[in-house]
């Protein structure tokens, strides 16, 4: 996506349909936004959609939203892993 | 515009949880405005529903469209192919708007999903706020453009209650004092002096309290 703004809730909910156990955004840390407000919007949207995930009854946890900069695979790397290992503890996707 | 909300998804799935085909018919004027029932609304609250369901072991065919206004019914008619293949329709439209739909498909269950709130205005993003109660006999320009019967806790026509603190309602501390707007505005325009005319007790007639009203204009009946 050109934008983290780009992301929807819809496409979250999706991903949970489509068998997702847990889904992670990536977005630019605050004040870092070329377009200003995207990371902003996307944050709220996901915030949005963790709340929705808690009353369907999956478990807004399994959606998370951290700020990394553009192409610090390092740090994306450590989200993933340290995501992988929460879902041993929360367990398949129930809606899966 | 009309502002609704839509209802909890706890409440919406229980009144269609006896339903195997259902079609969440949005509506893309008012409600798409004040994100409660538009496009993005319909596709949200369908993935959700399906989600929710498959959480219980429970399959549910949920279809989705939306319309450009449920309250016309040309546009109504749009939905009928989608409907002959549903159990249950779960409008997202105003009550005006559901209302319509299950008027045109008189055998379809229609179910509301959206609480209808006010007619009001974007006050700023996020934020929408009532400001006009179709009262149907609008004063609004004696009291310069600020309505008192919407805006007023206490619908006084004759100058605040005496009750407002910095320009605050007392009724609610995060409500401005629709008099003190008022009186800001007649000041501004230099017709202090015109709020001093006695208005006389509102004739609630032209308002719901008189029964469901109806508008016919002769000139646009063929």
């Amino acid at each position: 996506m050109p934008c983290s703004s780009m992301t929807r809730e819809v496409f979250l909910l999706r991903a949970f349909e489509a068998g997702a156990s847990a889904v992670v955004v990536l977005v630019c840390p605050e004040g870092t936004c070329r377009y200003l407000e995207g990371n902003l919007r996307a944050s709220k949207r996901v915030a949005r959609v963790k709340k929705l995930l808690d009353e369907i009854g999956i478990g807004g946890q399994r959606l998370n939203l951290f700020n990394i900069p553009h192409g610090d695979q390092s740090a994306a790397d450590g989200i993933i892993t340290q995501t992988i290992s929460d879902l041993a503890k929360l367990g398949p996707n129930p809606a899966a | 515009m009309i502002v609704g909300e839509q209802k909890p998804l706890a409440e919406i799935k229980a009144h269609v949880s006896s339903y195997s085909r259902l079609l969440i018919l949005g509506c893309g004027t008012c409600v798409k405005t004040c994100f409660a029932g538009g496009e993005d609304e319909v596709a949200i609250l369908a993935s959700s529903l399906r989600l929710a369901f498959k959480k219980d072991g429970q399959t549910i065919k949920i279809d989705e469209l939306t319309v450009e206004r449920q309250c016309e019914d040309e546009f109504v008619k749009e939905a009928s192919a989608k409907i002959a293949h549903t159990d249950a329709v779960l409008s997202l439209a105003c009550g005006a708007g559901v209302q319509m739909v299950a008027n045109r498909y008189a055998r379809t269950p229609v179910l509301p999903g959206v609480n209808t709130t006010f007619i009001g205005i974007l006050e700023k993003q996020g934020l929408f706020t009532e400001n006009c109660l179709g009262c149907g006999n609008c004063v609004l320009g004696d009291f310069h453009a600020i309505c008192p019967l919407s805006r007023c806790a206490k619908k006084l026509l004759n100058g605040p209650c005496g009750g407002s603190q910095n320009g605050k309602c007392e009724v609610n501390r995060e409500t401005d004092c629709a008099w003190q707007l008022i009186i800001d505005r007649a000041k501004a325009f230099g017709q202090l002096d015109e709020l001093a005319t006695y208005v006389p007790p509102k004739d609630w007639r032209t308002s719901y309290a008189g029964g469901p009203r109806k508008l016919v204009r002769e000139d646009h009946v063929i």
